[in-house]
């Protein structure tokens, strides 16, 4: 492994196989149709458009769980196609949350330390895009500091009794699954010992599933408390005690995929019309200031998943993109409100003007993206670790 | 990369390495010509390095050590008449794509050119006029010294009835300005490159309050941001030289022009008092990339022309166009 230095940060320019590029013909045709038969009102932030009817649409495409083995429903397609896919999906707003979390982070989790059976049972339920799954990392008291879990599960006759509390849970109201670090033994010098995961049904008796109402006054983030809730033995994920390097390598997946950096894209391509074909100049280069940092920020991106598919573990550069890709969704609202003015209005108005309502929910939305997948804070300090500087 | 790419490039690291020294900006700040480091480049064959991948490449190199001679304005010299089938003259040679120059049916040149990269170093000029190139001899013209702020020369040049030494048709103007600008763009990576790495070494060395100020985390946070612009302008230059079309280099040369502001001032900020000394390397590095940012378009040069591109296309053409190919 070769020493962390400045030197490491490598963004090969990235080239997609021709099979990737008519699969992106493909996908964009299909979007075309299925907009016109039914359009959804565009939003790329990936957290915001569960919509079980469409996620069936395109898992009978094949493009849920595309890149998993074909006995588990999946397509044995490349990473790089999967990104195709998916950049497609967020940059025309089309409502993606009811898979994503399956198809990208639970069911490859599943994948890498599942058992045969569980594999078996869930997979090819989740590729049929039937089957969705909540996160459950973040606790009342654990938020960036995911080592001091306290939610317990302790061994009872047939398998295991889990109480505690998750909060920041995206769609537990909606989902089928949760798969739940907990502590199953003492953390140890190093504080990552003694975790595991479990899979936990969370219609089972004892899951108490509360909403936390956002600061937009919706309902996406549940509570869910576990009150002696009794797990079956089979439902451990991977070895008993290694759940943190499972669940550092499962955040490790996608930290830099589209997904940080087009949470906005809707916006921009709102603007990019609402400006018109002649701009001022000062329109001209906010809007090319955009292009051009967006363009930068799939390069590095595509780069990143290249090296990914190749067999390689670029951490430091995957936390560079999404720093800089959170970065950048920011400024695409900040772009748009200085060079259109508008009034961002409330819920209540009878405002027809479809961007300044767009805007402010994506003014709201904002602060999230810098925290939800890691804040900006821990990216910058995987960064810095990769530099040497700690 | 590909392995010849790499043994270049190794290759040109250690000439720079042994060449490009403390004692020779002194020299340089002297009034010196670099005489062996350029007789070294030109011995190798980097001055005819091939564009676009082992010229850009060269460039960035180049950058690193912010190497004063005039290599990337020969290298696409050397290019633009190799292309155009123009015998390609030995020596310095330097390119003039900004100013008012007309020619004459006869040949001659009048007019000025501004902000000439080492012409008064340079016996040849390639001068690039709407779709001609004429190459002339500098000794023709009047050549008026002027520098950037890191202090490289930019010169002005005045050509008064100068004949050409050869001249065809059929090239772009706008085209060797953006292969110039990429080149810019490559030396600003390869200069970020280089004052993370000052950073990144000042930062474990330094010790502040009893520990290296690499232990506190507001100077780790900084050098992460500092390596994101690193990262940025690294990967668009190389993904332009890659795609080699209007927009990524629009895109490249403008995001690596952004960065190297912010990056700079992260650097300074790190290396303390002794950053803004004239006895410390770092300001041979903040100087060229506060100069480089601005050759041959700076950020908002290049974002506005994007901008009016994207503008024209409309919402429904942006993410196409970001995605490629692009027409």
């Amino acid at each position: 492994m070769p020493q962390p230095s400045a030197d490491n940060l490598r963004f090969p320019p990235p080239h997609l196989p021709g099979e990737a590029e008519n699969l992106r013909a493909e996908v964009r045709a299909f979007l075309a149709d299925s907009f016109r038969a039914e359009p959804w009102s565009r939003n790329s932030d990936f957290g915001t458009g569960f919509a079980p009817e469409f996620t069936r649409k395109i898992a009978a495409k094949g493009w849920v769980g595309m890149t998993w083995p074909k006995k588990y429903g999946g397509g044995q397609r490349s990473m790089l196609e999967r990104y195709v896919v998916t950049e497609e999906l967020l940059a025309a707003g089309a409502p993606v949350f009811a898979h994503w979390i399956a198809d990208r982070q639970s069911g490859p989790l599943l994948l890498r330390f599942g058992t045969e059976a569980q594999r078996e049972a869930l997979l090819p339920r989740i590729t049929a895009g039937e089957c969705f799954f909540s996160i459950g990392m973040s606790e009342p008291d654990s938020g960036s500091d995911l080592a001091s879990v306290r939610t317990r599960a302790e061994p009872c006759a047939g398998g295991w009794r889990l109480n505690g509390t998750k909060v920041w849970t995206s769609n537990a109201h909606c989902n089928h699954f949760m798969i739940t670090l907990c502590r199953t033994g003492e953390a140890g010098a190093d504080r990552h010992g003694g975790l595991s995961q479990f899979l936990i049904d969370l219609k089972s008796d004892g899951v108490t599933i509360n909403p936390i109402i956002n600061m937009l006054g919706g309902h996406e983030f549940n509570e869910v408390v576990f009150d002696d809730v009794e797990i079956p033995a089979d439902r451990l994920i991977g070895k008993l005690g290694d759940g943190w390097n499972q669940v550092t390598s499962e955040l490790a997946y996608e930290r830099s995929g589209p997904e940080r950096f087009l949470s906005n894209f809707h916006i921009f391509r709102a603007l990019t019309d609402a400006v018109g074909a002649s701009p001022d100049a000062r329109q001209a280069e906010a809007l090319g200031r955009l292009a051009s940092r967006l363009w930068t920020l799939r390069c590095m991106s595509l780069s990143v998943a290249a090296m990914l598919e190749a067999g390689e573990s670029p951490e430091v550069e995957a936390a560079i993109v999404k720093e800089l890709g959170n970065r950048f969704e920011r400024e695409v609202v900040e772009t748009a409100r200085t060079i259109l003015p508008l009034q961002p209005a409330g819920q209540e108005n009878s405002n027809q003007d479809d961007f300044a309502n767009m805007m402010a929910e994506a003014i709201l939305r904002l602060p999230s993206f810098t925290l939800r997948g890691g804040t900006t804070e821990i990216m910058r300090s995987i960064i810095a670790r990769g530099l040497g500087l700690r | 990369m590909s392995a010849e790419l790499e043994m270049l490039s190794a290759a040109a690291e250690r000439l720079f390495t042994d060449h490009v020294t403390s004692e020779l900006f002194a020299r340089i700040d002297a009034g010196e010509w670099p005489d062996t480091l350029w007789q070294q480049v030109e011995v190798v064959g980097f001055t005819g390095a091939e564009l676009p991948e082992l010229g850009m490449l060269i460039a960035q190199i180049a950058g690193r050590y912010a190497a004063p001679i005039p290599l990337p304005e020969t290298i696409l010299a050397c290019s633009l008449l190799e292309k155009s089938g123009l015998v390609v003259p030995s020596g310095v040679l330097t390119i003039a794509l900004e100013g008012k120059v007309t020619i004459s049916d006869q040949g001659l040149l009048s007019g000025a050119a501004s902000h000439v990269p080492w012409a008064r170093r340079a016996g040849h000029m390639v001068v690039v006029l709407g779709n001609t190139l004429a190459l002339v001899e500098t000794a023709q013209c009047t050549v008026l010294p002027g520098e950037n702020i890191a202090g490289e020369a930019r010169d002005e040049v005045r050509f008064d009835q100068v004949p050409v030494v050869a001249m065809t048709g059929g090239v772009s103007q706008s085209a060797a300005y953006e292969q110039a600008a990429l080149l810019r763009g490559a030396q600003i990576a390869g200069g970020l490159e280089k004052i993370l790495a000052m950073t990144v070494q000042y930062a474990g060395e330094r010790q502040q309050f009893g520990r290296p100020l690499a232990k506190f985390q507001a100077i780790q946070h900084h050098s992460a941001v500092l390596a994101g612009h690193t990262a940025a302008a690294c990967a668009a230059v190389q993904a332009a030289t890659d795609q080699l079309d209007s927009f990524a280099i629009a895109a490249a040369k403008a995001c690596a022009s952004e960065a190297a502001g912010e990056a700079a001032a992260i650097a300074h900020q790190v290396h303390g008092a002794i950053g803004f000394t004239a006895e410390h390397a770092l300001h041979r590095h903040s100087k060229t990339l506060w100069a480089w940012r601005e050759e041959f378009g700076n950020e908002v040069y290049w974002n506005a022309r994007l901008g009016a591109r994207v503008a024209a296309g409309g919402g429904d053409a942006l993410w196409p166009e970001v995605v490629g190919p692009r027409g």
